[in-house]
């Protein structure tokens, strides 16, 4: 037996249910009646539904586009940093990256948008006490990415668990290292 | 994939788990061990979190398997390291589906807990950042 049960048992129980389910879903289904089915987006020129674009859950919208905001704000952060502090590049480069494959991953939800940023923080004039502020920043976004997840269910929740738990990572290596591996 | 069939996952790795940190906590010593032993600790709690939210859900836990073949031997104080980092990914990965299956607020907060608590401890087991911890 492997030591890889996950994926073992993923696929099994998704070849032993899925179609049992997607029958079961589908029999309940009656999209022929009038009414029925998930409206789609209203175009705003001609007030008439566009079809086959569902709409998204305002609250969704709402806590991903908070989401959105903060992983903006945390990018800037990571640029003052950068632009201040040249020979930090490199260690934040990584960071940069993801944060722009968030954003991205954030924006691919209907109606998601990047509110303007706040007002960062000055950046400190040594580069160690910047990497601090900027870890402090990201274990503040992951909390609250976290809070937000909680609230949500489904693909939205992941998507911001998976951000959360991205953050925490990056916070780890922007301080001294405490890997074990290492030791 | 619905909430207990995520559940079950998940408890299947965490047997996983327990059974490749204690294989790798052979080969380690000093700081290492004592990590490994903390990381031990916590996946016998998730262990029995998970069967508990099962066994509350109705459903009867799935059994840990008597042993799992290592997808490479463990000689040393590395190749120890590396298992317990694969094991972490692959535990972000069940906790990553079970934040999206999850029904039960309470389910989904350990989930979430768990994703972020598993992707930290694959930085502090060598691992590097990842874009998106748990995804598949």
């Amino acid at each position: 037996m492997q030591i890889e049960p996950l994926r073992l048992s993923r696929r099994v129980a998704l070849q032993s249910t899925g179609l049992a389910v997607g029958v079961f879903v589908l029999a309940g289904c009656k999209d022929d009646q009038a009414g029925s089915g998930t409206p789609g987006v209203v175009d705003p020129e001609y007030g008439k539904t566009l079809p086959g674009a569902p709409t998204v859950d305002p609250a969704i919208v709402a806590a991903l586009s908070s989401a959105a905001g903060l992983v903006s704000s945390l990018t800037a952060q990571y640029t003052l940093v950068g632009t201040k502090f040249p020979a930090l590049k490199p260690k934040l480069a990584a960071a940069v990256k993801f944060h722009a494959g968030h954003l991205a991953k954030l924006q691919e939800t209907t109606g998601v948008t990047v509110p303007k940023a706040a007002k960062l923080p000055a950046v400190p004039a040594q580069s160690a006490a910047a990497l601090a502020l900027l870890a402090k920043q990201e274990k503040a976004a992951s909390i609250a990415h976290a809070a937000a997840a909680a609230k949500l269910s489904g693909s939205a929740a992941r998507l911001l668990a998976m951000i959360a738990a991205s953050e925490v990572q990056l916070g780890a290596t922007l301080l001294p290292t405490k890997k074990v591996a290492a030791s | 994939m619905s909430e207990i069939e995520a559940l079950q996952a998940a408890l299947a790795g965490e047997h996983a788990a327990l059974y490749g940190v204690g294989v790798a906590g052979g080969k380690l010593s000093g700081a290492k061990f004592r990590s490994a032993t903390e990381t031990f600790d916590r996946h016998r709690d998730n262990r029995d979190k998970l069967s508990g939210l099962i066994t509350a859900a109705g459903e009867t836990p799935v059994a840990a398997e008597p042993a799992y073949d290592l997808p490479q031997p463990v000689t040393n104080a590395v190749s120890a390291s590396a298992l317990i980092l694969g094991i972490e990914r692959r535990l972000a990965a069940a906790y990553g589906d079970l934040v999206e299956a999850a029904e039960q607020p309470a389910v989904r907060q350990f989930a979430i807990d768990e994703l972020i608590a598993t992707a930290s401890a694959q930085v502090v087991w060598g691992g590097a950042p990842v874009a998106l911890p748990g995804a598949v």
